[in-house]
This record gives structure tokens, sequence and C-alpha cells, in this order.
């Protein structure tokens, strides 16, 4: 058990709790950074979880277990949002089955998405999720790369409204369709939004960040390593020495903390199959993040290699 | 953008294999007994080919991809549906016009379209077996894609008259997406797949231009 783990388990033990059930000012006091969700004020772990590829194991009951005990580490740490989506084959249903054995955490927050045509479709989908999730309503749902967005925009409002879910949303990756989100931004009452941004990739700095935060809407961040090309890419050199001056040891960590320390970022969601890369992409969710100079160093750093 | 990893994909196809046992054996069978067909029977050969083709194709679309991977892979419907229409072109081309025929005088395509048949029916397990995997984590000719691509378009290559083109048109998209998946997940012996897929067109093209 490394130090942080140590001293998440012997808070949760003072606090007379199990270390999934935490309270967030205990986690806040080991400095876990988190953020608010402009609409509520409810605050979030900037380090989520993604699902896309990990958690997709089929009927798999070894491969399953193997992903509860991610997820078990992703709450050990404190950790907050879970996202997935029906395209994401049967991660949304292995990801209830872990919820069902384990429970979850107070800071959970579980989104999922609407990616099919139709409203009668849209509702049937959602209606399928909510089950394969659990019996505890789903907080958040996203229209999946604006399909069909007008459609299920008009649903989600009216679930908002009869307090079938807390928070809607829309989402982009790959950099895709960022004027359609911004006109969608601009015109909708939207609780979340969701599309790309890492080191490598800053075109949301440009435009959607600086709107969201505008807006008041809190933004979750896909693809941090790039769908893993990032992690790559830079593990083929070694990591520089300001690393530690963010309490970084590996280059997960230095890509996490550039995205979550811009200031209009809500959570990053990166995705993992792997315990060991879990509990690094946690450690990233905690104090000290890389202040302006600093960031400017990352990226020069990084557009040098 | 394959939506399950390496991992997954080899996990399921075991399960796959597991359940549907004996069917790889009874497949391998029927298989054996189509190429004796076409060397000792020529010119009866055409239908019961037809036949075990339209039943390996209709079999990988609707339980290997419908009822096992649609649910970690949501392009499966799709590859599905592909895998059935191309079983119903082979009943309409072998069983109904009977266009699938095989002569007795083999020449070079022939020959080739017989070495591709070999490779999807046996060297393509026997790969699997020398690159130190489980079988099980393999496909096998008539139940998987991969094998049965490799089958069919040797046998489409053996056909005497030539084949109609439209019945190597699903086989070669699948070689395409066989690259793709080989390249993505590392999955090494589906490189046969697109290889098996280039020699076709090549052996296709020589041929015709020979005519």
């Amino acid at each position: 058990m490394d130090r942080r783990a140590f001293l998440i388990a012997s808070a949760a033990a003072g606090f007379g709790l199990g270390t999934s059930v935490l309270p967030a000012s205990a986690l806040a006091l080991l400095g876990e950074v988190s953020r608010e969700i402009p609409s509520t004020g409810q605050r979030l772990p900037v380090i989520g979880m993604g699902s896309w590829i990990t958690f997709n194991v089929g009927r798999s009951e070894k491969l399953r277990r193997a992903r509860c005990k991610v997820l078990e580490e992703f709450f050990v740490r404190g950790g907050g949002l879970i996202d997935s989506s029906p395209m994401y084959g049967s991660s949304e249903e292995v990801i209830g089955w872990c919820l069902e054995r384990q429970g979850g955490s107070h800071l959970m927050l579980t989104a999922t998405k609407v990616w099919t045509v139709s409203k009668s479709g849209g509702i049937s989908q959602m209606e399928t999720s909510q089950k394969l999730w659990g019996e505890r309503p789903l907080d958040l749902i996203q229209i999946h790369n604006l399909v069909d967005w007008e459609v299920h925009l008009e649903t989600l409002k009216a679930w908002k409204a009869d307090r079938r879910l807390e928070y809607l949303g829309i989402t982009t990756s790959h950099g895709r369709r960022h004027d359609d989100m911004a006109a969608i931004m601009a015109a909708e009452p939207l609780d979340f939004v969701q599309f790309t941004y890492n080191i490598a990739d800053r075109e949301a700095e440009k435009r959607l960040l600086p709107m969201a935060a505008d807006r008041g809407q809190a933004v979750i961040i896909n693809r941090p390593f790039q769908g893993g090309r990032l992690i790559d890419r830079l593990s083929r050199h070694p990591l520089p020495e300001w690393a530690a001056e963010i309490k970084c040891e590996n280059w997960a960590q230095v890509l996490l903390k550039f995205v979550v320390s811009h200031p209009a970022v809500t959570c990053a969601i990166p995705a993992t199959s792997q315990v060991e890369h879990m509990r690094q992409n946690m450690a990233a969710g905690y104090d000290p993040l890389p202040d302006r100079s600093m960031l400017q160093r990352m990226i020069a750093h990084v557009e040098s290699l | 953008m394959i939506p399950y990893s390496a991992e997954v994909f080899f996990a399921i196809l075991a399960e796959y294999n597991s359940s549907i046992w004996p069917a790889q054996a009874v497949a391998l069978l029927l298989g054996v007994t189509a190429v004796f067909l076409v060397a000792r029977f020529p010119a009866r050969a055409g239908r019961p080919v037809a036949a075990l083709l339209a039943g390996a194709w209709g079999w990988t679309g609707l339980v290997y991809f419908l009822a096992e991977f649609s649910e970690i892979d949501f392009w499966a419907y799709g590859f599905g549906a592909a895998f059935v229409l191309q079983g119903l072109g082979f009943v309409w081309a072998g069983l109904i016009r009977r266009r699938l025929r095989f002569g007795s005088e083999p020449n070079q395509t022939v020959w080739s379209g017989a070495g591709l048949v070999a490779l999807g029916l046996l060297g393509y397990p026997l790969l699997v077996a020398a690159l130190g995997r489980d079988l099980l984590e393999t496909g096998a000719f008539g139940v998987a894609p991969g094998p049965t691509v490799i089958f069919t378009l040797g046998v489409l290559l053996a056909a005497r008259p030539a084949a109609p083109l439209y019945l190597f048109a699903v086989p070669l998209i699948w070689c395409v997406i066989a690259g793709g998946v080989a390249i993505q997940l590392g999955i090494h012996e589906e490189l046969t797949v697109a290889a098996a897929g280039v020699a076709a067109i090549i052996v296709l093209m020589v041929s015709r231009a020979r005519r």
C-alpha cells in the first residue's frame, strides 16, 4: 500500500467508514482536487473513469471480476464520475454488474449516453441503460456525438423536469463538430458538455472551454491520452525533471494534470483495464496542479519531442 | 474503431468455441467432403458445395456475429447481415442458378484456389497453433469468418467456368476488415486473411487477363 492509499484508508478508519464512502471533505484534506458542477454546486473529483473498450468484456466472469477490481481502486482513491455509452458494447452491463457486487460510493456520479435515432428509440435505449446500470437512477445522460440531438434533447429536458435524471448534456470526440457543439452550447440549457482535449490537441482552448465557463456548463474531457497514442509516443522519452515539481511519477499523470489544470474542466475520464494504471490516473487528481508557467513548460517540452 | 481489446476478443472466441463444439469438427468434415467431391466428381459437386458455403456463411452471420459478438461489437449487426447475404448469394447462384460449377482439368487458377481451400481448412488453425495460442482461441472453417472467407475465395477461384464476380465482393471486403483488425489489435493470424484476399485478387486479375 502506498502513502496515499495508507492515508485514505487511515482517514476512512478514523471516520468509522469503508474507504469507498470516505467523505469528500476528508479526501479534500488529503489533497484531492474537485470542481463544482455549475448548475447545482455539487462537487466532482477531477479524475473520472471512462469505459470505452476497457469495460466491454462481454459475459466473461473472469474479465468482469478483473474490471471490478479496477472500479474498486477508482472508488478507494476517491473517484467520482463514471462515463459509458450504449455504443460501448457490454460496458454498461459490466459496470452495473460490478456496482451490484461492490456498491458505489457517495461521490459517484453515473453518466451514460443516448446513441440512436428517433424519440422512441432514444427512450427505449435510455430505459435499457437504466436497467443495466442498476437500481439507482442515472445522474447524467448525454447525447452521444450529437446523434439526433434535437429529438433527444426534448426527451432529456422532460426527464429532468420529471426528476428522472439530474443532469443532461451533449458529447463529441476527436475534435469533430466543434461548430455544432458551440451552437448548441449557446442555445440550450446544458448541464454538461463533453469533448476531446489533451496536450497535443488543444483546439478546445480557443472556443469550447471558455464558452462552457461563460455559460456555466460542466466540462468532461475525453481522450486525455489520445486513445493511448500520446502515452505510447511519450513513453519512449524519459520523464522530465520538472515532473517531480507537480508530483508526477509517469507520463499519464503529466498528461492528466495538464488537462485538469484548465479551470473550465470539471473532470477528465481516462479509461483503463489495469488496477495499476487506475492507481496512477487517480493520483493525478491530487495537488499540486501545474500553474501557468509550468503549463507552458509542459507544452514546449512535449512539442519538442 | 474497434470497441474491444484483443484480450476480450480471445476470451469471447474461446467461450464461443466451447459452446458450439463439435460444430467445428462437423464443419471441417463437411469441408473435406466438399474438397473430395470437387476432386472426384466435379460435374456433380456444384450444388453440394454451394449448399455447404450457404450454410457456413449463414451460421457465421447468425451465430458468430449476431448471437455472440453483437454483445461487444455494434459492427457485428452489419457484419452478420453481410454474411447472411453472402449465404443467400450461394443459394441463388449455386443452388438456383447453378452458376457454381467445377471442371476436371485443373489449371493454375484452380490450383491457386485449392491452395486457399487448404489454408482455410487446415493451414489457418495450424498457423495459430504454431503461434503458440490455444486452439480454443482461433476461428474454424464454417463457424468463424477468417477461415470461412479464405476457403470460400479458394472455392470461387477453383470454379469452372469462372464464378460470378458478385460472390467475391463480401469475402474481399472482409479481407480488408481483417487486415485492419490484425493491425489495430495485433491479432497476427488475421493478416493471413488479408493476404489471402490480395492473393485472390491477383489470381483473379491474371486469370481474366489470360481469357
